[in-house]
């Protein structure tokens, strides 16, 4: 019951909002192209995991992402706050 | 279907009165008449190969086959209240319920009533709270048995996500492009060549491929060195990046 309640609002609010908002369809032709690209990339990454294990190099990446994000989120953060003359950030 | 810590199944045999027969009810209360429950022993043995007995009340018919058909009447019950099925006065370690659609469990025990197990005699008024869980079973799933869940939403909003939903897709792929259980092989191919002469198709050279694996196999300690150094290459950069980060910011 509850289910069904929860399904018939999520149906309602998309309703709601994709008949305001037509969203385009992606052609065919591209969503081939960038399959079959993902397809040589894939393809490419088997090569490079084979000379550079991911498995070895995952942690590095997800250090590398995470202070990268934490780093540029703090910049933008800051970068909002300068705009505000009361709080005399510089 | 589940069995409680001791093994027992329980069933509820209310002695109510002449002319009420329990029954077993599947998840559309529907009355199951042949309902057949595959009992596994202790060494795994499936089927019937003992004496299955319901203590204290009901009735047990042995059918051919590896399976038992329970049937459960008022007017073989005795003044019992509820019971437990046993094999060869054991408790019975597993069920399998493939076969059975039918849902049981225990008026006495609510333990064993859950999403997946439910009792009740038919035609017998149910208490409250074991009405509450019937019910949310069986507005859990349509007339066709189909699951009524919020997945069969997803692909209807997939649908009219169009761009957005293409966008999504495509920075899905790229991620796992970099999870190692994703990538393909390690066959490397040097695609094959025709001409075109006169209206004629001359295949010039086949696809030629190479496996990189058979590499390792003939210079695995030269792979190893390489994957060795490249690893090393590449955590060095990344704590590189991260003193020059740190001094960066340290510094202003």
């Amino acid at each position: 019951m509850i289910l069904n309640l929860i399904k018939k609002l999520l149906t309602f609010v998309t309703d709601t909002i994709f008949s305001v908002i037509d969203l385009p369809i992606v052609p065919d032709g591209l969503s081939a192209a960038i399959n079959t690209l993902f397809n040589y990339m894939r393809q490419g990454m088997g090569i490079v995991n084979f000379f550079l294990p991911l498995a070895n190099i995952a942690p590095a990446i997800d250090l590398f992402i995470a202070v990268w994000t934490v780093l540029h989120g703090y910049h933008l953060i800051m970068w909002v706050l300068r705009k505000i003359p009361m709080l005399g950030i510089e | 279907m589940s069995l409680d810590s001791q093994g027992f199944i329980y069933v509820a045999m209310l002695n109510t009165g002449n002319d009420e027969w329990g029954k077993f009810i599947d998840r559309y209360n529907e009355v199951i008449t042949d309902s057949y429950l595959v009992f596994i022993d202790d060494y795994g043995v499936k089927g019937y190969y003992g004496n299955f007995s319901i203590t204290q009340s009901g009735s047990l018919t042995q059918v051919s086959g590896p399976y038992i058909s329970m049937n459960f009447a008022d007017d073989e019950a005795g003044s019992g209240t509820s019971g437990a099925v046993t094999l060869n006065n054991a408790p019975i370690v597993a069920m399998n319920t493939s076969v059975n659609t039918g849902i049981f469990g225990s008026y006495e025990n609510k333990n064993i009533i859950d999403w997946d197990t439910a009792v009740r005699l038919y035609g017998r008024s149910v208490p409250s709270e074991y009405q509450e869980v019937i019910d949310a079973i069986n507005g859990q799933y349509d007339g066709n048995g189909s699951d009524l869940g919020v997945d069969g939403i997803v692909p209807e909003v997939e649908d009219k996500l169009g761009v957005l939903g293409f966008a999504s897709d495509t920075l899905i792929q790229f991620v796992d492009l970099f999870n190692p259980g994703n990538v393909n092989g390690t066959s490397l191919t040097f695609p094959g060549f025709s001409i075109n002469v006169n209206g004629e198709s001359y295949q010039v050279w086949n696809d030629i491929s190479y496996d990189l694996n058979t590499l390792y196999q003939d210079f695995s300690f030269l792979i190893d060195t390489v994957r060795t150094i490249l690893t090393l290459f590449v955590w060095l950069a990344v704590f590189n990046y991260l003193v020059k980060e740190y001094e960066r910011f340290v510094n202003g």
